[in-house]
């Protein structure tokens, strides 16, 4: 397990420690918590199969109780997030499943999420042409950001703001986010969560070559 | 000849209109299909609206009941939001329980409304832990061809704007709500965020307003909700192709002159509905 | 059922308003808008309005009353499962309240009035008979209708609209199928196509009757409550006459519709 203090939370991430699925991986943010189990490329039911290009799926189970609609909203923009890195035109006809289970939900879980999925789809050793991964901003009342906010800092902010970063240009991959702010100030939380992607992409590839050169 | 071209190669099609920095449909790149708002024509709801975006048709109905208010905010009302994906509005749908893209599509409604904060919960309140209003909003499309979500967000804001409410009185020795129908009032509505949907082509080219063909074959969507103080209300893109700060300042800008199209037809049609 | 996780929950319960009204101030509708007892509310239609469907219709009876929306896919090939080969196509109906459509409480996920599966059935039979089926072998045409609001008379309204949008999607046809609605008030009177008041007061019967007005042919009768001989007869033969006179409204509507979608000029661009 690696732990990195930063403006981040501490952050930790487990690779492969479910045998059941081809890729799986746990990534922690201070004390929120995601696990991913990806599946594919697999076979798939004729009447879901795209001719030219792999069906991704994405399932979102929270800590207790069933998947309801706010579930269903970030299984499309995580799935949408994927299946814009994954070349799935390697793989047609085939269907690619992420599971991600929520174990604890202490702020900033959809970039959790992001994170293990994109640490699960590398352990399963899916094509990809980037990486990506999840940022959180949290605005107060004055305009001071707060990167990856916990529990008590969403609450108290007035707008939460979660990107998906890719990591050859940076670019915005994913956007979605709650309460008013300005265009700069929207400007600006995407200019913090570039700089905090940086960090994460380092520690993406320390982990992994730490990873393999044990071996 | 082109109908042929259109069929078999419809994204090398398209490109060749971009490339123009016009669309198949003869519009620009920048320009919105034209919008038509009607309201207040179901009077079987306490307020409706109709809104065509092109094709794109939604209509809000608002359905105003009595309930008791949440044990863990006793002094605030309901708004419930839900879009209802028909097989009647496009073959694409299947009958039964909403589908994800209509979830999608509630969930989002349901965040503007608290984001924006265009009406406050605390004045539906009738009596303090009591009694509150529940606004039953259903958006159903009738027509489904691309941007739902801005015509639903338009939809939403005209009906709410149409809603009149009944005055209600407690009485004290019965302690039993009494409706009087002959005076009613309207909600306080304080924002007015309209949704303003872009699809992106090739990473470049980004289209405003796109139809369902369009967005079928784009490469990443966007939307960016603004209220009449520049203020951005919810932006979401879901994956897609990726894009760059200064494109994304673009979006904004072409939503900010949106609001202020989208209010005049609001007023338009508003004024219209008590010039009756 | 509030507790349906895929949609945006409200409370457990709410109640209409109108269920505190003050009593004596219910706002009376004013009989019948100075209507006769076999007059038919004015018909508004139009013809193939919507982008996705093979076809489609509107119909608005009287202003401010009812008004459906009906759309129609296919004919498309059936799914698997069917039965044997058959050398009919099938008809499939849906006929669907919006949660907003009565005046009553609002409706969400357990719609008031007819279960739809019974509506739809209803429906089914009595556009059946002037839907050429035998052309349409081992396929299915499919009905999608949604009364937007009910001011009395859906599914005669519906029966109208269904049939004319079958004839916008171009799918052979013997003849329209028309509807009309009546109910008996509470003195014995006929009242022809009744809105929703009076559909309510005349719980001494109703009818709702549906008529290929060229073949002058019958193609579906429901009626509740007790009739007798000679009333019905005289029901029976006041629906008939309130379908014919809804008939030039349609046939012209259609051909206007079809006159908008035929020349087509298509610019080349190469």
């Amino acid at each position: 397990m690696e732990a990195v203090g930063s403006v981040l939370r501490e952050y930790g991430c487990e690779q492969s420690l479910l045998s059941r699925p081809d890729g799986s991986a746990t990534f922690l943010q201070g004390d929120t918590s995601v696990m991913a189990g990806v599946y594919g490329p697999a076979e798939i039911k004729v009447s879901r199969e795209i001719h030219n290009k792999a069906t991704l799926e994405v399932i979102l189970r929270p800590k207790t109780g069933l998947p309801a609609i706010q579930e269903k909203n970030q299984e499309q923009l995580i799935r949408e997030t994927c299946e814009s890195v994954i070349i799935g035109s390697l793989h047609p006809r085939t269907s690619i499943t992420i599971v991600l289970q929520i174990v604890s939900d202490a702020g900033s879980l959809l970039s959790c999420c992001l994170n293990a999925a994109c640490m699960g789809l590398m352990d399963a050793g899916l094509p990809m042409r980037a990486l990506f991964c999840g940022v959180t901003c949290a605005m107060d009342n004055d305009g001071t950001i707060t990167l990856d906010p916990n529990f008590r800092q969403q609450k108290e902010s007035r707008a939460v703001l979660t990107f998906a970063i890719e990591s050859t240009e940076r670019k915005v991959l994913m956007m979605s986010n709650r309460g008013v702010y300005s265009a700069t100030e929207l400007q600006q939380c995407i200019a913090a969560a570039q700089i905090a992607s940086e960090k994460l992409f380092q520690f993406y590839r320390d982990f992994i070559r730490r990873r393999y050169s044990k071996s | 000849m082109a109908a042929g071209f259109k069929t078999v190669e419809p994204l090398e099609y398209y490109r060749k209109f971009l490339k123009e920095a016009c669309r198949p449909d003869g519009r620009e790149l920048t320009e919105f299909r034209t919008t038509t708002i009607n309201v207040g024509s179901i009077t079987t709801a306490d307020g409706s609206a109709l809104v065509k975006l092109g094709n794109c048709t939604v209509l809000c109905g608002v359905k105003a009941e009595f309930t008791a208010p949440p044990a863990d905010a006793p002094n605030k009302g309901y708004v419930v939001p839900n879009v209802d994906l028909t097989p009647l509005c496009s073959s694409q749908f299947r009958p039964g329980p909403p589908g994800e893209e209509a979830q999608v599509a509630s969930q989002f409604i349901a965040d503007v409304i608290d984001n924006s904060q265009m009406l406050l919960k605390e004045d539906l309140c009738i009596a303090h832990g009591k009694l509150a209003w529940v606004l039953y909003c259903d958006l159903i499309c009738l027509d489904y061809d691309g941007n739902l979500l801005d015509t639903c967000m338009c939809a939403l804001v005209a009906a709410l704007q149409n809603v009149r409410l009944p005055s209600v009185k407690i009485n004290e020795e019965t302690g039993l709500a009494e409706v009087n129908l002959k005076t009613k009032h309207a909600l306080k509505i304080l924002k007015h965020p309209v949704a303003t949907s872009f699809a992106v082509f090739d990473d470049t080219f980004l289209l405003v307003d796109p139809t369902g063909e369009e967005e079928g074959l784009a490469s990443g969507l966007l939307t960016v909700v603004t209220d009449e103080d520049e203020r951005l209300c919810a932006t979401r893109k879901p994956g897609g192709s990726a894009l760059a700060a200064e494109k994304l300042q673009e979006c904004i800008s072409r939503a900010i002159t949106r609001h202020k199209e989208v209010t005049n037809l609001l007023q338009e049609a508003l004024a219209s509905v008590k010039s009756e | 059922m509030p507790g349906d996780s895929r949609r945006i929950r409200g409370p457990e319960e709410s109640q209409s308003p109108l269920l505190y009204v003050l009593s004596e101030e219910g706002g009376k509708a004013a009989g019948r808008r100075g209507r006769g007892p076999s007059e038919p509310r004015p018909v508004f239609v139009r013809a193939g309005l919507l982008s996705q469907a093979k076809g489609s219709a509107y119909l608005e009876a009287g202003s401010g009353g009812t008004k459906v929306l009906c759309a129609v896919h296919g004919p498309r090939e059936r799914g698997m499962g069917g039965e044997r080969a058959e050398t009919r196509g099938r008809l499939l109906c849906d006929l669907r309240w919006a949660p907003f459509s009565r005046r009553g409480p609002w409706s969400g996920s357990c719609p008031a009035g007819p279960s739809p599966r019974q509506a739809g059935l209803q429906l089914q039979e009595s556009l059946e008979p002037a839907v050429r089926l035998d052309r349409y072998p081992r396929a299915e045409v499919i009905v999608w209708v949604l009364v937007l609001e009910d001011r009395g008379s859906a599914l005669p309204a519906a029966v109208s609209c269904a049939s004319l949008a079958l004839a916008d999607a171009g799918i052979e046809m013997f003849d329209l199928a028309l509807g009309c609605g009546l109910s008996r008030g509470p003195g014995g009177e006929l009242l022809l196509d009744p809105d929703d008041d009076e559909e309510e007061a005349g719980s001494g019967g109703t009818m709702s009757l549906s008529l290929l007005p060229t073949l002058n042919q019958v193609s579906g009768l429901i009626s509740s409550g007790e009739w007798e001989g000679e009333s019905s007869e005289e029901a029976v033969r006041l629906c008939m006459e309130g379908c014919q006179r809804l008939y030039p409204v349609l046939h012209q509507c259609l051909v206007k519709a079809t006159k908008r979608k035929i020349p087509v000029p298509q610019p080349d661009t190469n």
